[in-house]
């Protein structure tokens, strides 16, 4: 009976290998990433958005609330404000209430410099639930190198404070690459340290301004992997330990005998990305176009876009990704296959399972 | 919660207030993609699970779901006693519910 239940991703005996894969196909995504500005007043080493100076075409404040009415109509449990720096436009936090207003779980991600205490107690009033602050070394060294600013990683530290003097839920964001993978055991220590309420780990795809030379080996991440795994088990969520990465579940093997397997890559399955000129895309770092919403409506695109069905289709998965017994459960990463082959459905040159 | 004597049937379960679910159809089945904004984690359940998750209102104890569910001719077999109740212990472990 535990199949008919519950399920991170779908009975036992659906998620079996078999010749035939499964095609996920959600009437909308639970989670939108929305880039509302290209702006940036940092220049990010890693910046998949090659963030810096607005795009010409963002859309106004009234087209993005049609976007959030449209986003909140098809059912979207949660909203990302990202960017560039979201805060850099001066209507973020009215957006941040118009979502909020309708029930949709608001997250901001920032990279703090435009914070105050003023600012953070408008968000929070605004129904602001998540302040997502990224940090990408424990110590300025590192992350203002990283950053390419003097003085960020204080600012950041002091951000963290502020929110959580206003009762914001805090996240690290940490991108691992060469430059600073050796910090992964120090920013567990650092989120520790600041009492945040999660430190999430983000998949380093070398899109945007971030370069292929900075990239980890198939194995490095895969022991990157294995440690964090390991160490945020060891943490009982003090801080809750987390990952962006669709190949996690192939070190996870007792969430198989638990079947909790869930989605892995769950670009266009149970995420999109929006970007500032109104573009879906089918991940925040899988960069390709499958429509406007100054055009089409948000429906149209996710249930029509053929990019968006042939990659929920991991019948369509090529190479090893292709032939792989956990193509149903990981699909392997879909911006990192793009980045590396210019083919979305190419097997992932990350993984290191055979 | 193991087994059938260890489940104390007078407990009423308390759905998380905070929890958001929406139907999704296919052709293999229905199924419902809940999210939790307490722990931010993504579930899917099955119809039978939702609706337990319905009845856990504060209001019915397990005695009176596993009754519920037996009238609306959901439950099959000498094991779904114990399999609602290992069932609440999951959605207690992700704090979807308070028993």
């Amino acid at each position: 009976m535990r199949g008919r239940l519950l399920s991170m991703c779908s009975c036992r005996e659906e998620f079996a290998p078999s010749e035939n894969a499964r095609s996920f196909s959600y009437s909308s995504p639970a989670n939108v990433v929305w880039e509302l500005t290209g702006e940036c007043n940092a220049k990010c080493k890693h910046c998949y958005s090659a963030a810096g100076k607005p795009f010409k075409n963002e859309l106004t404040t009234e087209e993005a609330k049609s976007v959030i009415d449209q986003l909140h109509s098809v059912g979207v449990f949660i909203l990302g404000f990202s960017g560039g720096e979201p805060l850099l436009r001066n209507d973020c936090p009215e957006l941040v209430s118009y979502a909020s207003s309708k029930g949709i779980v608001v997250n901001v991600a920032t990279n703090g410099l435009l914070i105050t205490d003023n600012i953070i107690k408008k968000l929070k009033k605004n129904g602001l639930r998540h302040l997502s602050i990224s940090i990408d070394g424990a110590s300025p060294q590192v992350h203002d190198s990283f950053r390419q600013v003097s003085g960020l990683f204080e600012k950041a530290v002091q951000v963290v404070n502020l929110a959580k003097q206003n009762d914001l839920r805090v996240n690290l964001g940490f991108t691992p690459t060469l430059l600073n993978y050796k910090e992964a055991s120090a920013m567990i220590d650092l989120a520790k340290h600041l009492g945040v309420f999660s430190l999430t780990m983000a998949e380093y795809v070398p899109t945007g301004r971030g370069s292929k030379e900075i990239d980890l080996s198939p194995i490095q991440w895969k022991k990157l992997m294995d440690f964090w795994i390991e160490k945020g088990k060891s943490m009982k969520n003090e801080p809750d330990i987390r990952w962006h990465n669709a190949r996690s579940v192939l070190l996870r093997r007792e969430h198989f005998e638990k079947n909790i397997t869930g989605w892995g890559c769950s670009a266009g399955i149970t995420t999109c990305k929006i970007t500032a000129d109104g573009y879906v895309t089918p991940c925040a770092l899988l960069p390709i176009k499958v429509g406007n919403l100054r055009t089409e409506q948000f429906r149209e695109i996710w249930q029509g876009s053929e990019v968006f069905q042939k990659i929920r289709n991991r019948n369509m998965r090529t190479g090893k990704c292709g032939r792989c017994n956990n193509r149903d459960v990981c699909g392997g990463c879909r911006a990192v296959a793009y980045a590396y082959t210019g083919d979305y459905l190419a097997e992932d040159p990350r993984c290191w399972y055979n | 919660m193991e087994k059938k004597d260890e489940l104390n049937l007078g407990r009423k379960p308390t759905r998380n207030s905070q929890l958001k679910w929406r139907k999704e159809e296919s052709e293999k089945g229905d199924c419902f993609l809940v999210f939790n904004p307490e722990t931010e984690q993504l579930h899917t359940l099955r119809p039978l699970g939702i609706k337990i998750l319905e009845l856990c209102d504060g209001n019915h104890s397990i005695e009176q779901i596993i009754h519920q569910l037996s009238i609306d001719g959901l439950l099959e077999g000498k094991d779904a006693e114990p399999e609602i109740g290992n069932f609440l212990n999951e959605l207690q472990k992700r704090r979807m519910i308070s028993i």
